[in-house]
Parts: structure tokens; sequence; C-alpha cells
């Protein structure tokens, strides 16, 4: 699966097996409190499964000065 | 994993309620938190006139949205920072906005009434970025919400956004912030708006998502300024006692409310507000702040007009 970072350092990274998404986050070190998961049009959570030939992109919800 | 309401598959699970949602659902609750926030707090009332403080971000395009799909009166305001790019990107996506939903929004530039952006006034006054545009904002919101007779002034902050706020207060013992900090800041002076935050219940991850449910354009990137600001510090050491101990952020905040703050209300007594000798805002010494900038930028009083993109 292709996952697309748009998390500051922007990143692309592949996982070449069916994965969870909360096992996903955890290999890239990210807190899911921090982050949405998005599969197209729908959101995942950190219990949904992502296929293998899925692409998915992880966008950063935190902001603020 | 099934929506707790309708048993069709969720998209957004909240450890801190211990639910989850599917995408009405969702949209259910947050719409149901937002109104509980405003009866709650009485925050304002339909016949109210709101002014919401947008800044192409999330929270306030989210807010934005919510109050209008209520039934509020909310109009808009953007203030053009002059922080290059930036500012150009986060003004089209708040007039974008507007447009597509018949809104009104008013419009402020800094480079048009004081003639340079953030990063010249910060650096003609000495004053970090990030302070001089707090201070500015605050101002021009406050007089721009009087001078266009407007009841109420809305902000976008969130539970994070408060959590974190609440958090860095205590760590530096800021006790006559800690007295203020509040979901309603009640008008206590003739020249100044009451301020609200009806997200307070609401995480920076759920506004977040609703922004992508509902299909609502925002800024993605941090502004250029904020880099390595300390609130962002507080929100990660939050999330991070978040993920562990879901519900810590509500109960700080909330609890804080409930029990905490009374602890804090003598840090308020003996500040009397007055009026700027040169602006009539209200002030605490004889020349208010944002007054005291215009004069070491060489300016000596500004007229607010909106440029207003009304539909």
């Amino acid at each position: 699966m292709k996952v697309k970072l748009e998390t500051s350092p922007k990143n692309e990274y592949r996982f070449e097996k069916k994965m969870k998404v909360s096992k996903i986050l955890k290999e890239l070190q990210l807190n899911p409190e921090s982050v949405m998961v998005i599969r197209g049009n729908e959101l995942l959570s950190t219990e949904d499964m992502v296929d293998r030939d899925d692409e998915i992109s992880i966008r950063s919800v935190i902001s603020g000065g | 994993m099934k929506c707790i309401k309708c048993r069709g598959k969720a998209q957004i699970k909240l450890p801190r309620h211990n639910a989850r949602f599917c995408a009405d659902h969702f949209r259910e609750f947050f719409y149901g938190q937002v109104e509980k926030a405003i009866k709650k707090e009485k925050m304002f009332s339909f016949n109210d006139k709101i002014l919401v403080a947008v800044s192409g971000g999330k929270d306030s395009l989210v807010l934005w949205e919510v109050l209008q799909r209520l039934g509020y009166h909310a109009d808009g305001l953007y203030i053009d920072l002059g922080i290059s790019d930036y500012s150009l990107r986060s003004k089209k996506l708040c007039e974008d906005f507007a447009y597509k939903r018949s809104l009104n929004l008013h419009l402020l530039s800094l480079p048009d009434m004081l003639g340079m952006g953030i990063k010249g006034i910060s650096r003609k006054t000495r004053r970090p970025p990030c302070s001089s545009c707090g201070l500015i904002k605050r101002y021009l919101f406050n007089r721009f919400s009087l001078e266009f007779s407007y009841q109420v002034l809305a902000t976008g902050h969130n539970l994070d956004d408060e959590a974190a706020t609440l958090l860095g207060n205590t760590m530096h013992w800021q006790t006559g912030y800690l007295s203020r900090q509040s979901p309603v800041m009640p008008s206590n002076h003739l020249s100044m708006v009451k301020k609200v935050k009806p997200l307070y219940r609401l995480t920076e991850k759920e506004a977040a998502s609703f922004a992508f449910l509902n299909e609502i354009d925002y800024i993605l990137e941090e502004c250029p300024m904020a880099t390595g600001a300390s609130s962002l510090i507080y929100k990660n050491a939050l999330n991070y006692l978040e993920q562990n101990s879901p519900g810590t952020k509500q109960q700080f905040y909330w609890g804080y409310l409930k029990k905490g703050k009374e602890y804090f209300s003598h840090a308020e007594n003996g500040i009397d507000l007055i009026s700027c000798a040169k602006c009539h805002q209200p002030t605490v010494v004889e020349t208010c702040a944002f007054c005291q900038l215009l004069e070491k930028i060489g300016l000596e009083k500004i007229t607010l007009s909106s440029n207003s993109s009304t539909i």
C-alpha cells in the first residue's frame, strides 16, 4: 500500500502487506490523536484494515501558534 | 467497527466518549456539542448578530459552517496579516467558503492599514511575531465588532487549544491568565465586546474530521511564523497523555472550569479597565498597547472600513 504523509515533513511510504491503521501509525510513530487517516472520501479509524493495493493519506490535525 | 447509533460502518472512534460514529451520526454529535456549549454557557441567542473571526484554518471555518447551519446570524471577519503566500492562500479559502454559502465576509488588511505586514511590524516594534499578531488581532476583532454593531465575537478555539493554554498558564503560574480563561469572556467595559468559544467541547481531531466530512477546504500548512510555538509542544504532550488515558484533555479543562478556576478569581481583582486616551478602547494604562504599537511604526491612528465581500 502507498501511504502519503501530509504531516510535516511530507513523505511517502510503502508497505507490502495488508495492515490495520493502528499498526501503520505505530510503524510511523504517529499519535492517532494528532492525525486523520483518509482513504478516498472516507475517514479510517484505528481499527480499520488497509489492503495491500490501497492508497491512504495521513493528515496532521494540529495547528496553532 | 460499527456506529453506536445505526450499526452502519463507523468512520470515527471517540475513545473519550467510548463512542463510534458513522459520518451522519458524527455530524449530529458535533452539532449537538456546539449547541450544548452555546446553551450551557449562555453564549448568544438567535437575535444576536455574531462576528466569527476566520483565519482560513479548519476551526474557524468549521465554526462558521456550524453556526450558519444552526440558523444563527453569523458574518465573518478575515484579517490579512501580510504573511506573503500564506496570507494570500488563507484569504482565498475564506472568500471561496463565503461565496459558496452566500455568507457575508468582511476583510481587513494590515499592509493596507498599517503599511506593513506582521514581519515588518515585529521588526519595527521589536516584539516577537506571534505577540504582535495576537495583540493586533485582539484589538481589531474587538473594535470592528463594536463599530459594525456585532453583539458577540466568536472564535474557533477548540478543546485542544484551551487545554494547551491551561497547561502553559499552569506551568508558568500565570494566575491572572488562569482567572480569565473561559469559554465566555463577558463584556466588562463599554468598549469591549463579549467573546465566546463554541468549539470548546470538541477536540482538534473532531474539528478536522468535521471539516473533511463536510468538504470544507482549509489551509493545511502551519503559519510560517508559528514554527516552534510552545502551544504545539503542549498539544503534543497532552495528546500523548490522551492516547494513554482517553478523556485527559476534557477532564483537565472542563475540570478546571468546574473546580479549579474559582481558586484564581482573586488574581483578577483590582484590575480596572479604563478607556485609551487615543482610541477609547479598553486598557489598563493611559495609552493602550495597540496605540503604543502604532506610535512605534510611525502612525497616529487608524480608521476601520470593511472591504466587505458580501454576496
